[in-house]
């Protein structure tokens, strides 16, 4: 355990990976785009894990698998490979009637050694199969240090596919992986400043829906993982991006709103009956909560600095944040905690010393399945970075999940079998 | 802008022709950047006044991937002439065709393409089209010309041989044309006719001949191009009208 005081809280140690720890891995992501299948081009140890998912969630009938042998490797032989591989799949979908419209090509780090040239492989499948898109994706954990880990890039891929089109008055929300919690003002504050449609891939149920998404005029940034994709929007559609990413800091959510109406060339409607909703609701939380301290992950919030600064303002108990390193876009609230409570705990979940599991804290209210996991507590929050909040309705449905999980014990193992969490 | 890459069989003189290229393509007026892609990363030594630049390999390893920067990578040598070195993994150890990868992919993402706008590349390519890593260079993308560096020696064709037909197995891909034979002569017996002969046999033909001269060795001992130290020597018209020459056939 390192006080935030010591100034050395983040080291590079040994890993220890809890059971609780992760999210959604490439298969899951890819599968946000409609009307598409996968195929993954491995050796076969490298997909277990990822076919093991697909089954689990329920997304095996979109995903496929080449298995790769030393042969193929050595032979030179690996381009013609997966020119026939695809061929082979495609052919056997077509005798099906499930002909998909996008083929996402998922190589693994073995083709990183072999230089392979995806962008003729792709010109020579358009060639046979015109009807049909195709995309080369990485699966490749080395990449998870670059400034494009897998992520971000699976995300950049997915609106790669996107064709120029003329602009009409749609907004796009990117970089969440769920749809936002039902209730969410966006869909009234966005269309009072002019934005209509707001466009979301997570509700695209077709490829042509997808690619709606082109015309808007607008991208908001709402995850950390879509900026990369948006940033690049911005050169190949021209379209301006908003950063707005998810906080559960009520003057954070009013400034996002105030730049989009600007980006927008709108007045901002009247925010203020959202933020006394949303300051109601921290307060109700705080009488039901009380003094219980609370541990939060940075698997549940990208920024759980942030959330952290949030829940201080409004009066409640911070004991500890489970994070493995200080996000960038965390940083500033990291130094406004360290300035308001130099007492926090910080606490590195993949530290070596994690595995004594010396540092519980079983009557803590525990913010995602981490913190629940390494604190032993009964009372855990399934809170996610893919959960859909966003704006105050991200802060109400944060809050309600507070008050609900610390009103019922949790059964966490049925909790993180529920989850489908990849590593 | 004009890319072009440069290979031929290990010690044939590839760097020393294209370092000559680079100096007197610069003297004519052109911005060019010079992208070493041989671990041993010396291709630019006599373009900085024989001192080796850190290779974008090394700065990687030294700054983590996401931390390096265009001015970490890329040097300012004779005349203007941009430097890169891709440099490769400890000797013995990894895989040099992804270190050419990885470098050329760190280029591409900090755009030094687009930063320095050069009007010509020239990519010094490690001896043979040996794997993927190898063939980076001469992909869709990349360079435009292929031009193979040789002697009349055996060797020194069959390596050319061998990357004539990997050029040209590639070309349905719509990757580098092979742009000619450029002869760096040992002065082998029959060497002009038996080169000539290899290049017909390849579908190409010899462009330029660089004869074996003193002047080269001279300017290499000083860390120089010839272009620089002996620019009034018989070899600086030489290199000059193998700039010319290659201009020529790229179209320009």
């Amino acid at each position: 355990m390192k006080c935030i005081d010591c100034g050395n809280s983040f080291e590079s140690t040994l890993h220890y990976t809890s059971p609780a720890h992760g999210g959604w891995g490439v298969v899951r992501m890819g599968h946000l785009l409609p009307e598409s299948y996968q195929l993954f081009v491995s050796p076969a140890a490298c997909g277990r894990h990822g076919a093991v998912g697909a089954c689990l969630q329920g997304r095996k009938d979109r995903v496929s698998y080449l298995y790769l042998s030393e042969e193929d490797i050595v032979s030179g032989d690996y381009e013609q490979l997966i020119l026939d591989g695809a061929a082979e799949l495609l052919d056997w979908l077509s005798k099906r009637g499930r002909t998909p419209k996008v083929l996402m090509i998922f190589v693994s780090c073995i083709d990183d050694l072999l230089g392979t040239d995806h962008d003729a492989l792709v010109w020579q499948l358009s060639e046979m199969y015109p009807e049909i898109r195709f995309t080369f994706c990485h699966m490749n954990p080395t990449s998870l240090d670059t400034g494009v880990p897998p992520p971000v890039n699976i995300q950049n891929k997915m609106y790669e596919l996107l064709d120029v089109r003329e602009k009409d008055n749609g907004v796009n929300l990117i970089g969440g992986l769920t749809p936002l919690v039902p209730g969410s003002e966006c869909y009234e504050l966005l269309p009072a400043m002019g934005a209509f449609p707001v466009r979301d891939i997570t509700a695209c149920e077709s490829f042509e829906k997808f690619q709606e998404m082109a015309g808007s005029r607008l991208n908001i940034v709402t995850g950390v993982r879509g900026i990369y994709s948006a940033s690049q929007m911005q050169k190949k559609h021209g379209t301006p991006m908003v950063r707005a990413l998810t906080s559960y800091r009520i003057e954070e959510v009013s400034d996002a709103y105030r730049r989009i109406a600007e980006a927008l060339s709108s007045s901002c409607p009247d925010l203020s009956p959202w933020e006394e909703k949303c300051r109601s609701a921290f307060e109700e939380a705080r009488a039901l909560i009380g003094d219980t301290e609370i541990v939060l992950d940075g698997d549940a919030v990208f920024a759980p600095f942030g959330l952290t600064r949030a829940l201080l303002t409004h009066g409640f108990s911070c004991r500890r944040v489970i994070a493995q390193q200080i996000e960038p876009n965390d940083r500033e609230n990291y130094e406004w905690v360290r300035a308001n409570l130099p007492g926090l705990e910080i606490q590195q979940p993949q530290h070596h010393r994690a595995v004594l599991f010396d540092e519980r804290v079983p009557g803590c209210l525990a913010i995602g399945y981490n913190s629940g996991y390494i604190t032993g507590s009964r009372h855990v929050v399934p809170l996610e970075v893919t959960t859909g909040h966003w704006g105050y309705g991200g802060i109400l449905d944060m809050l309600r999940m507070l008050r609900e999980a610390a009103s019922e014990e949790t059964d966490l193992k049925e909790m993180i079998a529920r989850a489908g969490l990849v590593v | 802008m004009l890319k072009i890459a440069v290979y031929g069989k290990g010690g044939i003189g590839k760097s020393c022709t294209t370092a000559n290229l680079s100096a007197a393509l610069s003297e004519m007026g052109h911005t060019v950047m010079q992208i070493g892609c041989d671990p041993k990363s010396d291709s630019t030594k006599n373009l900085m006044d024989g001192a080796r630049i850190p290779t974008v390999l090394d700065r990687i390893r030294e700054k983590g991937v996401a931390n390096v920067t265009l001015d970490d990578i890329v040097f300012r040598g004779y005349n203007g002439v941009l430097c890169v070195e891709a440099g490769g993994p400890t000797p013995g150890i990894g895989c040099a065709g992804r270190g050419i990868i990885t470098a050329f992919e760190k280029l591409e993402t900090l755009g030094a393409y687009e930063t320095y706008r050069p009007d010509i590349v020239l990519y010094d390519v490690l001896g043979d089209v040996v794997c993927g890593g190898f063939a980076m260079p001469i992909r869709g993308g990349y360079a435009d010309h292929v031009f193979i560096v040789t002697s009349g020696e055996m060797m020194a064709l069959y390596a050319a041989s061998n990357i004539a037909g990997a050029v040209k197995s590639f070309g349905v891909r719509g990757y580098a044309k092979l742009g000619g034979l450029i002869l760096n002569r040992r002065n082998v017996e029959n060497e002009r006719a038996l080169t000539e002969k290899a290049a017909e046999e390849m579908g190409t033909s010899v462009i330029a001949e660089i004869p074996r001269h003193g002047d080269v060795q001279k300017a290499e001992a000083l860390g120089k191009t010839v272009i620089e130290a002996l620019p009034d020597g018989e070899m600086a018209p030489r290199y000059r009208s193998l700039a010319d020459k290659i201009l020529e056939v790229c179209g320009k």
